[in-house]
C-alpha cells in the first residue's frame, strides 16, 4: 500500500495525516495541541529564530514533525506535502526569514538580506532532516506577504473560481484575509493574535477534546457545548450568567477554544454581563477552575478588532461598500466550528454578505491535494504568476490605523459604536452597519478537518531545551514561568518549548537574583530529537 | 460670644444674596457631612465633563472657539480661526498657550474620567498642530516644557502607540519633535544633536525590532539623552536590561517621565521613581 502524508505547519498547532494513495482515503489524523516553537504568534517564532540561531528553530520545528510523522506510523510514504504561512514553511524548510521578520525596509537594508523566491518546489526529507527520506513538496508563496496558506483558502473555497464580490478569511492567528472584486483580488494579514484559536485567553485551548466552543441560550441559563474525544459538540456545563453561577455537567471540560471565546462574548454583550472592557462581577465562571476575565475581554477584543479593521480597510481599498458583498468563505477551525450568527454580532465576519460558507482547515487540504497529485505543484507555480493581488500591508496602511485606533476605543475604553461611526465617517470612511442582514448559512463540513480516518491522536509537542547551572537552587525562575515551562531537577534545567513564550517574556532570565540564568546556555536536548524520529524503513 | 455668631450669619446672608450658587453648595456640602459623606472623595467625583470645559475654557471668545475646534478635533476650523486671530495681530505665543492648548488640555483631562477616546485625542492633536504650525511660522520655537523627540523604531511600521504618545505629549506642553517609524539609530542620534532634545521616545509592536531600542539607548547614553521605551513588544524587564532608559506602559506615563526628565532628573531616578 503506498501511502502519503499531508502536513498543515499553523502557528498554534500542527496537524498532520496519514494518506493511501491507492484508494485516495485517509489513513489517521495527528494533531500536534501547539506549535514547538517558543512564542505566541509568529513574530516571537522569528524573534527566536532570529536571536538563538535559525538553525535551532528549524531542528525544534522538525523534531516536532517527525514525532507526528512517528505517530501516524507510515509504512511505505512516497511522499509529504506542506503548507502554512511563509514565516512557519522557511523555518520548516530552514530558508531566509529574515526578509518576512520586519515590517520596516529600512532594517533589511542594513543588513543586506536578499528574499528567497518562495517558488514551490520539492525538497529531500533527508537534506531537512525528516525522518523520512521521501520527497517534500513546498508549495509556492503567491508574492513575499501572501503564502501558501492563503493560495490555499483561495482556491479550496471556489473564492478564487467565483464572479461574485466575495470575501475570505482564515481564521486563525494570523488571521489571512482576501476580497475578489471582478479579477481583482486585495489581500491582508490581521495579526488577530491567538485568541482566535482560544490562546492567549487564560483558560484558552485549542480546538482539542474538552474545549468549550459554543454556547446557546437554553432554560435556566447558557448551555455550553463541548468538543468530544471525536471532535463532536456535545452539551457541557450550564452558565447562568446573571447570577455569575454555572452548574457542572454534561462533558468534562478543560477550558474555552476560540468559538467559545466568541460565543461567550457574544453571550456577554448580549446580556450586558460583558461592556468592554468590563465584566460585571469582574469574571465569568464556566467550570471549576475555568474563568474568563476582564483580561480577556481585553484579549479577545483585540483580535476581533484587528479581523473587523481588516475586512473594512480591504472593502475601502477596493472601492466597494459593505452591501456589495455577496458571499463571504470562513476557514480554519474557528471559522469552521463558530457560529455564523455570533461571528457577525462580534464584528468578526462583516454584517452584510448574503451567504456565508463555512470551509474547513484550507491549508491541510491543499498538502493533501498536493500529496496526492505532486503535479499539481507546477499549475499552483503557474497561478502565482497570474494572480493579480493587491497586497494591503495593514502595519503601513494609514486606512487600517484609522479603523484600528476605534477598534482599541471600543474594546479598551468602551467607546460607544456611535462614536466610532463618527470617526470613521469623519475620516471619509464607511461606517460600520448596525443591522445584521438576512443570510444563507452553508456549512460544507462538520469538522475543520475534513476527514479524520480511522483516527485521531492529540498530542503535546514534548521538545526540552536544557541548560546545566550552578546556583542556590532558589527557584525564583521556575516559579516565576507564567506557562509553567521551566522545570529544574538539581543542577538541570528544562524548558519545554512549546509552551514557552520566548523571547518577549524572558522572566526566567531577568528575574535570576544571581544573573545566572541565560537562555542562550540551553541547548535542544538531543534524547528528545532521536525519540521524535520514528524507526521505519523508507522505501 | 454673640458677637462673633451675629458677623457669621450676616456674612451667611451677604453670600446668599451675592453668590447664591456658593451658598447653595456649602448648605449642600453641611447637609452631606452631617450625613457622614466624605467630601474629599465626593468632589473628585463630581467633577463633570461639563466642569472640566468650564475650567479649561477661555475668557476670550475669540480664544474660546479656538478651543472647541480642537476639542472637536477639526482642523479646517481651527486653522481658520487662528488663521484671523494672527491677521488682527494676536501674539502667536499667546495664541498657542491660551487658545489653542487649553482645546487639548480639555480632551486629555475628558480621556482622564472616561467622557473621551484615543481617536478623540488624536483628531485634537491633528486641530491642534494645524494651529501650532502657523504660530510657529510667526515666531520659531514657542516656549515649552522640554523637547522629545518620538520614532518607532527601525524594522518595525506600527505606529498608532507613537501618535497617541505624542498627542499627549504636545498636549501636556512638549514640543514633540515626530521622527516617523522604520527610524535608525544613526537617524534618531542625529536629531536628537541637531534638535537638543531632552528626551527620546522609541516605541516597537514587533519583538523581532525591540532589540532596536536597545541599540538607540546606548547610542544615546554619551549624550545625556534617555530613551523612553514602550510598545506591546515591550515590557519593564526588557527596559531593564539596558542603561539610559525608562518604560512606559501606558501614553500617560510618557508624559510622568517628560516631565521627571525635563525638571533634570536623571534615567536612574525616573526608573527608582516609576518602575
Amino acid at each position: 500500500m503506498d501511502q502519503a502524508i499531508n502536513i498543515d505547519i499553523g502557528t498554534s498547532g500542527i496537524r498532520a495525516q496519514l494518506l493511501d494513495l491507492t484508494d485516495s482515503s485517509v489513513l489517521r489524523t495527528a494533531i500536534l495541541s501547539r506549535n514547538p516553537l517558543p512564542g505566541a504568534n509568529v513574530v516571537d517564532h522569528m524573534d527566536f529564530a532570529i536571536s538563538y540561531g535559525q538553525g535551532t528553530a528549524h531542528e525544534i520545528l522538525i523534531s516536532a514533525v517527525n514525532s507526528l510523522i512517528k505517530n501516524l506510523k507510515p509504512e511505505n510514504p512516497k511522499r509529504i506535502a506542506v503548507c502554512g504561512n511563509p514565516i512557519q514553511l522557511s523555518l520548516f524548510e530552514g530558508v531566509e526569514i529574515r526578509d518576512l521578520a520586519f515590517a520596516g525596509k529600512n532594517a533589511l537594508e542594513k543588513m543586506h538580506v536578499k528574499p528567497p523566491e518562495r517558488n514551490g518546489h520539492i525538497v529531500s526529507g533527508n537534506e531537512i532532516g525528516l525522518c523520512a527520506d521521501v520527497d517534500v513538496i513546498i508549495p509556492p508563496s503567491i508574492r513575499h506577504e501572501i503564502g501558501a496558506d492563503a493560495l490555499a483558502m483561495m482556491i479550496k473555497t471556489g473564492f478564487l473560481d467565483s464572479s461574485e464580490t466575495c470575501m475570505v478569511t482564515d481564521y486563525g492567528t494570523n488571521a489571512e484575509m482576501a476580497l475578489k472584486v471582478d479579477d481583482k483580488i486585495y489581500t491582508g494579514s490581521a495579526a488577530a493574535g491567538p485568541a482566535m484559536e482560544g490562546q492567549q485567553i487564560s483558560k484558552g485551548m485549542l480546538a482539542t477534546p474538552g474545549a468549550i466552543a459554543d454556547m446557546q441560550l437554553s432554560a435556566g441559563g447558557w448551555q455550553t457545548l463541548a468538543l468530544d474525544e471525536k471532535l463532536r459538540l456535545v452539551e457541557g456545563p450550564k452558565i447562568n450568567l446573571r447570577e455569575g453561577t454555572f452548574k457542572p455537567s454534561g462533558y468534562p471540560v478543560k477550558g474555552i477554544t476560540g468559538t467559545g471565546v466568541i460565543a461567550l462574548m457574544y453571550a456577554g454583550l448580549l446580556t450586558g454581563i460583558i461592556k468592554p472592557p468590563h465584566i460585571e462581577g469582574g469574571r465569568i465562571r464556566m467550570e471549576k477552575g475555568i474563568t474568563f476575565t476582564e483580561e480577556d475581554v481585553v484579549e479577545a477584543g483585540k483580535a476581533f478588532g484587528a479581523l473587523r479593521a481588516g475586512h473594512l480597510t480591504l472593502m475601502h481599498e477596493a472601492g466597494i461598500a459593505y452591501e456589495d458583498l455577496e458571499t463571504m468563505y470562513m476557514c480554519g477551525a474557528s471559522g469552521t466550528y463558530v457560529d455564523p450568527h455570533k461571528a457577525r454580532f462580534t464584528g468578526i465576519v462583516p454584517a452584510t454578505p448574503k451567504r456565508i460558507v463555512q470551509c474547513g482547515n484550507t491549508s491541510l487540504e491543499l498538502a493533501k491535494d498536493l500529496a496526492f497529485d505532486p503535479d499539481y505543484l507546477t499549475c499552483l507555480n503557474d497561478m502565482k504568476k497570474s494572480i493579480l493581488a493587491n497586497h494591503i500591508m495593514f502595519a503601513s496602511s494609514p486606512t487600517f490605523a484609522a479603523i484600528y485606533i476605534q477598534e482599541i476605543a471600543f474594546w479598551n475604553e468602551g467607546m460607544p459604536l456611535e462614536k466610532y461611526n463618527t470617526n470613521l465617517e469623519r475620516s471619509g470612511i464607511q461606517p460600520i452597519p448596525k443591522k445584521l442582514q438576512e443570510n444563507i448559512i452553508e456549512k460544507r463540513y462538520e469538522r475543520d478537518i475534513r476527514e479524520l480516518g480511522k483516527s485521531l491522536e492529540i498530542m503535546e509537542p514534548k521538545c526540552g531545551f536544557i541548560a546545566t547551572i550552578r546556583c542556590s537552587g532558589c527557584d525564583t525562575c521556575v516559579k516565576g514561568c507564567p506557562e509553567e515551562a521551566l522545570s529544574r531537577e538539581n543542577e538541570s534545567f528544562r524548558i519545554n518549548t512549546a509552551r514557552c513564550l520566548g523571547t518577549a517574556c524572558r522572566r526566567c532570565e531577568e528575574r535570576c537574583p544571581e544573573k545566572n540564568f541565560s537562555i542562550s546556555d540551553f541547548k535542544l536536548d538531543s534524547k528528545d530529537v532521536e525519540n521524535c524520529k520514528s524507526n521505519f524503513a523508507p522505501v | 460670644m454673640i458677637r462673633h455668631i451675629d458677623l457669621a450669619v450676616q456674612k451667611i446672608f451677604e453670600m446668599k444674596e451675592k453668590e447664591p450658587a456658593k451658598f447653595k453648595k456649602l448648605i449642600d456640602e453641611g447637609i452631606m457631612i452631617g450625613l457622614g459623606v466624605d467630601l474629599g472623595d465626593r468632589n473628585k467625583e463630581v467633577t463633570t465633563a461639563d466642569q472640566i470645559k468650564e475650567n479649561n475654557r477661555p475668557k476670550d471668545l475669540e480664544y474660546a472657539a479656538v478651543a472647541e475646534a480642537v476639542i472637536a478635533g477639526n482642523r479646517p476650523e481651527a486653522t481658520k480661526l487662528t488663521t484671523g486671530l494672527l491677521e488682527k495681530g494676536k501674539d502667536p505665543t499667546d495664541l498657542v498657550l491660551n487658545a489653542l492648548m487649553p482645546g487639548i488640555q480639555t480632551v486629555c483631562e475628558l480621556y482622564d474620567i472616561g467622557e473621551s477616546y484615543v481617536p478623540e485625542i488624536l483628531l485634537a492633536n491633528e486641530a491642534l498642530l494645524g494651529g501650532v504650525e502657523l504660530c510657529q511660522e510667526k515666531i520659531g520655537d514657542i516656549p515649552s516644557q522640554g523637547k522629545v523627540v518620538s520614532l518607532v523604531i527601525v524594522g518595525d511600521l506600527h505606529d498608532i502607540g507613537k501618535n497617541i504618545v505624542a498627542a499627549i505629549l504636545r498636549a501636556n506642553g512638549f514640543d514633540v519633535v515626530d521622527l516617523g517609524r522604520d527610524i535608525t539609530v544613526e537617524a534618531a542620534v542625529e536629531t536628537v544633536k541637531a534638535e537638543k532634545a531632552d528626551l527620546v521616545t522609541g516605541t516597537t509592536l514587533m519583538s523581532t525590532t525591540k532589540v532596536g531600542l536597545k541599540d538607540l539607548a546606548e547610542a544615546l547614553e554619551s549624550e545625556g539623552v534617555p530613551v523612553a521605551c514602550g510598545g506591546a513588544a515591550v515590557d519593564r524587564h526588557f527596559v531593564e536590561t539596558f542603561a539610559n532608559s525608562v518604560y512606559g506602559k501606558t501614553p500617560l506615563d510618557a508624559v510622568k517621565i517628560a516631565k521627571k526628565i525635563c525638571a533634570g532628573k536623571s534615567w536612574e531616578e525616573v526608573r527608582k521613581e516609576l518602575h
